[in-house]
């Protein structure tokens, strides 16, 4: 009855292959949730809305997750565990409406040259990075990649995201966090080491990224993931 | 004479700014620290220079010229010691408006109110400095009004200052420590000097000055021939050796270097046109490119800011820089004028004033990097209408850091106090070498040796650059230190500066960076 969204891919998911996948989908299942990558960063919500209407079935929802990655991710796996208990589309569509605001991410770039060129982030916004081990932050606003800081070198940047996290006044000693890297994982564990010094947190899921994000992020990021309570 | 007209003023500035440009470079030697940045005599003596040209445009009008010598010493004013000049001569000058002739106790009531003006233009007036020469001049010329020979008059104040010169040490600890007398309150002595050689009628006989090889003296009124002019000649082997007699007489700066066909010429010329009409003799003329220097001397200032001046932005940023690496860097992040100047080549108001007017914000901010620049640049903002805030940065790194942590997204208030945090927290570490033999802090140093300063203040000196920086760096560390940034000069290979980075080790990062400053070979900002 569940499909999550495929983890993304280079090429956006065209509304023909949605079309297959939901058509296979409704021939076992009687319902389909689909949760998608932001729709700010990502065509594929688009392209799963067109595949919907042409088959004009109203059992299939397409949600836009305003997320990607591990943060969309986080979603899709407790609509899984809801269908598997036997919850109805309702109750996990609302679940899911509910989580989605509630997921932060947070990026630590060495460089945006491939945000900018990938046209993932505006160009309105300051140019900063691959000088002086200038490390910019980015965060989720309503599904788009906001620039919230900038530090210097890896110190600087794991001090920020734990007071970040301190001031979320969230308790992860019993909380999910995601870690996500693009060919950065000495400095993920740096900082799950980092996180787990400082609030005692245990539950982690690892993970380099796929392919869109790694062209999009380019070689240097490290992503934290997190559900605000 | 017991008159001076307006004649006879001019000759005294004149006598007194070559009088100080002839011993500018004693002036500069005057330093308290025995690392190579001394340039009081120079930044004077362009101040007082600067003054005296614009008083040469002046008519003989008394008011006219000394209004002139007034505006030419707060734009030509360098340094902080030329910044105090240019105050005095603005006291001084406005004092003796509407005076057709000059009595000697017109005379000591301008020296006084040229002393009233500096001591209110300093924050924190400094005893044993310039400030204290000039009140001891000034106090001298008043006890002498009943004196009317203004020889004798200024044979009098002139015994008075180098007295006050040389009592200096004695108010101001660090010149006796150093073994020298203030810098700032000798080149005003020279300057007395020159005007008293004036009134006896002498001339004071230009001295050929060694150029300074830090100077990049820009000056458009220096610009003699107008055209650089070049041509690629295709002259089929004809000897070229002739060429160049024929047009030497047509300007300077002439280069010609041929291989077995191509001649090319290079010169500088006011007949670019004979130029080219003698090398068609040669041959046929491959390539010519001639231009206006003058037009191109604007353009050096203002290169980066053509368009610039469409909307106004909420912030501007105007910084000075001692390198090219560090130059490039301050643009990388965002600064909208770089002025070029460090230890050794203060900029003038006039320079920064002119960076100003090219930024087009609501509010501007000015790092002037060098604590010898603070009050030029504080002199620029008081001549100018815009909304200019000067932060107290000593050194770049601190601007630097200030302007990766700027935030555009708040109100200048909160902005300024963020920056002053910031740099708050900047350890600086310089590394130079001394240029005379000395005794710093009961430390004996020698000619040459490498000197290590943290925050200004000497700390450590050894024989080798590298191993001098590594020590006070690692001293420097503390846990809360999380990125140090190498910026490596002129004088240092960047394979010497990669060994000193692989022998800082710690936690955070460490961060090698070329800064292109001169004298300085490493600045270190430890953060």
């Amino acid at each position: 009855m569940i499909n999550s969204g495929k983890m993304p891919n280079t090429s956006q998911v065209s509304p023909i292959e949605f079309m297959d996948v939901f058509s296979d989908l409704l021939k076992s299942y009687d319902e389909i949730i689909c949760v998608l990558m932001s729709s700010k960063l990502s065509g594929t919500y688009q392209s799963a809305l067109l595949a919907k209407d042409n088959l004009k079935n109203q059992n299939i929802t397409v949600i836009d997750s305003k997320n990607f990655s591990l943060g969309e991710g986080f979603i899709v796996i407790e609509a899984a565990k809801m269908a598997c208990n036997g919850n109805t589309s309702d109750e996990i569509i609302a679940k899911v409406t509910d989580m989605i605001p509630k997921i932060s991410y947070t990026m630590i770039f060495d460089s945006l040259d491939y945000l900018y060129k990938g046209g993932r982030l505006k160009k309105t916004q300051a140019i900063l990075g691959s000088i002086l081990n200038i490390k910019p932050i980015l965060v989720n606003n309503d599904g788009e990649l906001e620039i919230k800081d900038k530090v210097r070198g890896r110190k600087n940047a794991i001090k920020w995201i734990i007071n970040y996290m301190k001031e979320t006044k969230i308790d992860f000693s019993k909380k999910e966090i995601g870690l996500l890297h693009t060919d950065r994982e000495e400095f993920m564990l740096e900082i799950e080491n980092a996180i787990r010094n400082e609030f005692g947190a245990t539950n982690f899921i690892k993970n380099r990224a796929g392919c869109t994000v790694g062209v999009h992020a380019g070689p240097s990021a490290v992503g934290i993931f997190f559900e605000f309570n | 004479m017991d008159r001076i007209d307006v004649n006879t003023l001019k000759r005294m500035f004149r006598a007194g700014s070559q009088y100080l440009t002839n011993k500018s470079g004693e002036v500069n030697r005057l330093n308290v620290f025995p690392v190579p940045d001394g340039d009081t005599g120079s930044n004077m003596a362009h101040t007082l220079d600067f003054a005296v040209k614009e008083m040469e445009k002046a008519s003989d009008d008394m008011n006219e010229v000394l209004n002139n010598l007034s505006r030419g010493a707060l734009l030509g004013a360098k340094g902080n010691s030329g910044v105090i000049l240019s105050q005095i001569i603005r006291g001084f000058a406005k004092s003796l408006l509407n005076h057709d002739e000059i009595t000697t106790k017109d005379f000591a009531e301008a020296l006084n109110a040229g002393s009233a003006i500096a001591y209110k233009a300093v924050m924190k007036p400094t005893e044993g400095t310039i400030l204290t020469v000039i009140r001891d001049c000034a106090n001298e010329a008043l006890k002498l009004t009943s004196v009317n020979d203004f020889e004798i008059f200024m044979e009098n104040i002139v015994k008075a200052a180098s007295e006050s010169v040389k009592r200096t040490p004695d108010l101001l600890p660090v010149l006796k420590q150093a073994n020298v007398v203030d810098s700032g309150g000798q080149g005003f002595l020279f300057i007395l000097i020159g005007m008293l050689q004036a009134i006896k009628g002498h001339e004071i006989v230009v001295q050929h000055v060694v150029e300074d090889i830090h100077k990049k003296e820009s000056n458009i009124a220096d610009i003699k021939f107008t055209y650089c002019t070049e041509m690629l000649i295709d002259a089929k082997s004809k000897n070229s050796s002739k060429l160049k007699a024929e047009i030497e007489s047509f300007g300077d700066s002439i280069i010609i270097v041929g291989n077995e066909d191509l001649i090319k010429v290079h010169i500088h010329t006011n007949s670019p046109g004979l130029v080219l009409q003698k090398g068609l003799e040669y041959g046929e003329l491959v390539k010519v490119k001639i231009e206006n220097m003058k037009l191109q001397h604007e353009n050096v200032i203002f290169e980066s800011n053509k368009d610039r001046n469409t909307y106004v932005k909420k912030y501007g940023f105007l910084a000075v820089s001692p390198g090219e690496g560090i130059s490039s860097l301050f643009k990388d992040l965002g600064c909208d004028i770089v002025i070029d100047g460090g230890q050794t080549m203060n900029p003038s108001a006039l320079d920064i004033l002119n960076g100003l007017k090219e930024i087009n914000a609501e509010d501007i901010i000015v790092f002037p990097n060098n604590k010898n620049i603070v009050m030029t640049c504080e002199q620029a903002k008081s001549l100018s209408d815009k909304n200019v805030y000067v932060i107290n940065t000593y050194s770049f790194n601190q601007a630097i850091s200030a302007m990766i942590n700027f935030d555009v997204n708040t109100n200048v208030d909160d902005a300024i106090k963020n920056i002053n945090d910031t740099i708050q927290k900047v350890t600086t570490v310089e590394i130079t070498y001394s240029i005379r033999d000395t005794v710093l802090n009961g430390t004996e140093i020698k000619t040459g040796e490498i000197l290590g300063l943290v925050n200004g203040q000497f700390v450590d000196k050894g024989t080798d650059y590298n191993e001098v920086a590594r020590q006070i760096v690692i001293n420097a560390i503390s846990d809360d230190t999380s990125i140090i940034t190498i910026y490596y000069g002129k004088e240092v290979e960047e394979e010497n500066a990669k060994k000193l980075l692989n022998t800082i080790v710690f936690d955070g990062d460490v961060e090698l960076q070329y800064g292109g400053q001169p004298l300085y070979y490493y600045v270190i900002s430890i953060e």
